[in-house]
């Protein structure tokens, strides 16, 4: 069944065959997967650290209370605790925060490197000689530039792919709309 | 495998002329090559060949003049992709993807140029076979030896049984042995009916691969012929004698035939002579005859041509363009 699939892959762009088996090799997956999972908690660990604690005065995603004084002149902002003495924390801003900022990182990340990837494949082509062997094949030009376009970044999906269901749940734990979050997915 | 070949001129150049801005590298060109030939291009570095080439692999345009491969003319700005079907083309550094295996990278290639199943895992090994790497089928191709590298690169030029194989240095660099097992394919090639234009400067290799042999010289064609013509005009013929007895003798005794006898030199070492005669092999027979009825002691009389080397400096083409 795979082997059949990868047949009509082949047959429908031999280009992106070719960049597909060059690239997707166990250890480079690994690799891949490890620096996406690691880059997701590196985000998050940075919202954490916005979040109130007992020391802190104020934060974002806290309610503030400021207090008049005897004397006429105002306390400074602090958190508000909740009865039992935990910080009341603002979770769905803190997620829509999260959400807004992959919504921004990810199609950045994927334009930026995606392009630095195409251009960093060409130019090694390029250089090795190899381009002109797919330049004297009968393939038209724009197969051979389709399967670059999907195959050479193939990791690089593959990395923003596992970004997917962090971005998808913190649209749901922020309370983004349906509409807003199709929106960024169909752009 | 045998191909089929239309009768006529497999490659057919018109003036044709490349120009890097006041540089002239290729200078009027008029190239003919017949099907089924292994045509051997020769001159000195920057004689022009390697543009040759690649304006006959359609991977340079010409400045001015036309292209024929096989009949049909080579259009510029045009994909021409009928003609790229026919053509397998091997540059001298033949590049290789280093992240597939030998398998794969015949099987990317296969597929550029449209090979379906079955014919194409068939002809993945036939070729595999022709260059003697059917054991490496799954090896990374950056394991492969320098030598296996360049077969593998062969193999890939002829995935698709192009008609007109390009060859630019194929064997420079190779070790005795990968230069010995290259030429093996390169007859099989052959006698399967591909024309073949190989540039080398390893002229020992052409000479017995060749059929004719073009030679440039600043960018010019100076010589476009059959190796046969070439020898029959330019080569002389040599008998290397040996003697047990003194070289006085022996050079007396040429000295009766001067008319056959262009002149000798006596060789370094074992009382060795060597002859440069102009009769026929009848008149050498003669030679050989009245050599032994003189009394000399001759322990070796060998016939032989000057190599196309000594052709090739005689004829002093060593400017570059």
């Amino acid at each position: 069944m795979l082997l059949t699939k990868v047949e009509q892959l082949g047959n429908w762009n031999p280009q992106l065959l070719r960049e597909l088996k060059g690239r997707l090799k166990f250890q480079n997956i690994v690799l891949t997967v490890i620096v996406s999972l690691a880059s997701q908690c590196l985000l998050l660990l940075n919202f954490w650290s916005w979040l109130p604690s007992h020391e802190s005065k104020t934060s974002p995603y806290c309610t503030v209370e400021v207090r008049a004084l005897d004397n006429g002149i105002v306390s400074l902002p602090k958190c508000v605790s909740n009865g039992l003495g935990q910080i009341d924390i603002n979770w769905p801003l803190w997620w829509s925060n999260v959400f807004q900022s992959l919504s921004l990182l990810v199609p950045l990340i994927l334009i930026i490197g995606g392009a630095g990837l195409l251009i960093i494949n060409l130019v090694l082509e390029e250089r090795r000689g190899t381009l002109n062997f797919i330049r004297l094949s009968p393939q038209p030009s724009q197969n051979i530039l389709l399967g670059k376009l999907l195959g050479v970044p193939v990791l690089l999906y593959l990395g923003i792919a596992l970004f997917v269901p962090l971005h998808l749940f913190s649209a749901l734990y922020g309370l983004v709309s349906f509409l807003d979050v199709l929106d960024i997915y169909v752009l | 495998m045998v191909l089929e070949t239309r009768t006529g001129p497999m490659v057919y150049t018109r003036s044709l002329t490349k120009q890097f801005d006041h540089h002239v590298a290729v200078n009027d060109v008029d190239l003919h090559i017949g099907a089924g030939e292994v045509f051997g291009l020769i001159g000195p570095n920057g004689a022009g060949k390697t543009t040759l080439i690649r304006m006959l692999a359609t991977a340079e345009e010409p400045t001015k003049g036309e292209i024929f491969i096989q009949g049909e003319h080579l259009l510029r700005d045009q994909p021409n992709s009928g003609i790229k079907r026919q053509l397998g083309y091997l540059p001298d550094d033949y590049p290789l993807y280093l992240d597939l295996n030998v398998w794969d990278y015949l099987d990317y290639f296969a597929r550029l140029y449209d090979l379906k199943e079955p014919l194409r895992s068939r002809r993945l090994r036939e070729v595999l076979e022709l260059v003697g790497l059917t054991q490496k089928r799954s090896s990374p191709i950056t394991t492969l030896s320098r030598g296996m590298k360049q077969r593998l690169s062969l193999a890939r030029t002829v995935i698709h049984q192009p008609l007109l194989l390009l060859l630019d240095e194929p064997v420079s660099g190779l070790d005795p042995l990968a230069r010995l097992q290259f030429r093996e394919v390169i007859r099989a090639l052959q006698e399967a009916g591909m024309t073949i234009l190989i540039s080398s400067h390893v002229l020992s290799d052409l000479a017995e691969l060749c059929t004719s042999v073009g030679i440039m010289e600043m960018g010019f064609l100076v010589e476009n012929t059959s190796l046969k013509n070439l020898y029959q005009r330019l080569s002389r013929q040599q008998i290397l004698l040996s003697t047990l007895g003194s070289l006085e003798a022996l050079e007396a005794e040429l000295k009766n035939h001067s008319s056959l006898v262009e002149g000798w030199e006596v060789l370094p070492g074992n009382n060795q002579v060597r002859v440069y005669f102009l009769g026929s092999p009848e008149q050498s027979a003669v030679l050989l005859r009245s050599l032994i009825e003189a009394g000399i002691p001759l322990t070796e009389f060998h016939c032989a041509q000057e190599d196309l080397e000594t052709i090739f400096l005689k004829l002093d083409h060593k400017q570059t363009s």
